[in-house]
């Protein structure tokens, strides 16, 4: 059932992101294209403006829109009309808020790489690669006897990390909503309020999971191998809150939908 | 047999209103059960509690002696008295997602009515008129082989042609061992069909009774009866 959920949660949403990232993908290779053809810089330099202003937009916007367009989509899904549909399915309420929370995490990874695309797209040059080939060694050697952490480690350490972090955020949004739905009148607005009360709570709480953690370290002081450490420490220390406060999210989300649903 | 449905205390309230208080009701296979009362009596709210929509306050209510929960969604068809289907969805698409997560939905039967209805299950559902979704819900809903079908005001919002086409649809296209709890307050349109009333004020059970009991012990119509147990 959850397959089949996250079948129609993706087509539904698709609607609307698709065209946008492709839309981004079409400035950036518009932006690309002016920025290379001399024609535009001698004769029509507006034109450059222009279209790398239309990138830039569209770059931002398809950020936000992603995110709240998941969000009123979770929203609308479950919390209007649309919810009678979904609550008398023969799906349980948890195969429900993990379809909306995979749908949300492959459109976020989706906007990501067509950020990524987009940027290789305009930007990207062979001295680029002339450059990263030159100074890869220094570089990377330089970052090791700082860090004590190779830098393809660091990357999947910050990989794993906004993976984590992005489930947080997803589920933050779902249970700011789940519980502004069930508070009678205004429930947009409740849910905005909760969003902020949850971020707030979120951020002390990992602030002093990670402080009691770190301060076990400040005696030492950072040198390579203790900087290896503590950068392992801080990323798992910052990874496992993440999971820990996801799973309370998640139990929350879930008792605002079950007990305390009120569709009206 | 299990009973379809029992409800014991069963009690549900808001913030500040007692939507349903202390119901006893048990409803056996096979009936067509009217259930009538004015605007805001409680009739949704039995109803969304019967679909899990809500939790009770207190007391219980079990479907085929089963909790609400996705067993009692399997065998329960429900038309809410609202648009609740995708808009953006065009009618094919509509039966694919019905036959996607019922395994008793009949794809046969509801193309057949479609058809017979001239409705084109190629348009898209924000393209149709308010009577037309209302009746592309309707078949959906009677396209399933359910135990249970929950009506919630399913003639409302339509004309009286429209009323009977309706109505015919779901005497027509029912399994005659299941259920059907038909909720209205336009009591003369749908007397002829029922088999057992139940009314209910200000969130009480005032009578659970076979049609049949009323009209020759009381010798009274059904409407004749709800004017006066809900006279203002």
């Amino acid at each position: 059932m959850l397959g089949k959920l996250l079948k129609y949660d993706m087509k539904s949403t698709a609607r609307l992101l698709i065209p946008i990232y492709l839309f981004v993908l079409l400035t950036a290779l518009l932006t690309r294209f002016v920025t290379t053809v001399n024609f535009f810089s001698d004769h029509a330099p507006v034109v450059i403006n222009f279209i790398i202003a239309s990138f830039v937009i569209a770059l931002i916007a398809s950020f936000f829109i992603t995110i709240i367009y998941l969000a009123y989509y979770f929203y609308r899904a479950l919390f209007t009309d649309e919810g009678y549909l979904a609550f008398t399915l023969p799906v349980t309420t948890t195969e429900h808020i993990f379809s909306k929370l995979i749908n949300f995490m492959v459109w976020n990874l989706i906007n990501i790489l067509t950020i990524i695309l987009s940027v290789v797209i305009v930007s990207f040059h062979h001295e680029i690669i002339d450059f990263y080939n030159q100074y890869k060694e220094p570089l990377f050697t330089q970052f090791k006897i700082y860090t004590g952490t190779s830098v393809g480690t660091f990357i999947v350490l910050c990989v794993i990390a906004m993976f984590f972090a992005m489930i947080m955020s997803n589920m933050m949004i779902f249970a700011a909503i789940a519980i502004g739905h069930s508070m009678g009148r205004r429930k947009l607005l409740n849910s905005f309020l909760m969003y902020i009360v949850l971020n707030l709570a979120s951020n002390m709480i990992t602030t002093v999971i990670v402080t009691i953690f770190g301060l076990s370290n400040t005696t030492e002081s950072l040198v390579s191998s203790n900087m290896n450490d503590f950068i392992h420490l801080s990323f798992w220390t910052n990874n496992i809150t993440s999971i820990l406060l996801s799973i309370v999210l998640f139990f929350v989300t879930k008792y605002f939908m079950t007990k305390r649903l009120n569709l009206d | 047999m299990n009973n379809i449905l029992d409800c014991q205390s069963l009690t549900k309230n808001y913030h500040n209103l007692q939507a349903l208080s202390n119901i006893n009701l048990t409803l056996t296979p096979g009936k067509i059960i009217g259930l009538l009362g004015p605007n805001g009596s409680g009739k949704t709210t039995l109803i969304k509690l019967i679909n899990g929509l809500i939790t009770p306050s207190s007391g219980e209510i079990l479907i085929e002696g089963k909790r609400p929960g996705v067993e009692t969604k399997k065998i329960i068809s429900y038309l809410p008295e609202r648009t609740y289907l995708n808009d953006w969805m065009n009618i094919n698409q509509l039966v694919d997602y019905f036959h996607d997560f019922y395994q008793d939905f009949d794809r046969t039967k509801a193309y057949d009515m479609l058809n017979r209805l001239n409705i084109d299950p190629k348009n898209k559902l924000k393209t149709l008129s308010k009577g037309t979704k209302e009746k592309v819900q309707l078949i959906l809903v009677m396209s399933r082989d359910a135990h249970l079908y929950c009506l919630d005001e399913p003639i409302a919002g339509v004309d009286p042609a429209a009323r009977d086409y309706i109505l015919s649809t779901i005497i027509n296209h029912y399994n005659q061992d299941a259920t059907i709890l038909l909720s209205t307050h336009l009591i003369s349109d749908v007397e002829n069909i029922l088999d057992e009333v139940i009314f209910i004020k200000n969130g009480q059970l005032q009578l659970h009774s076979s049609v049949d009991d009323i009209r020759f012990q009381q010798g009274k119509s059904i409407d004749a009866l709800f004017r006066e147990v809900f006279r203002c």
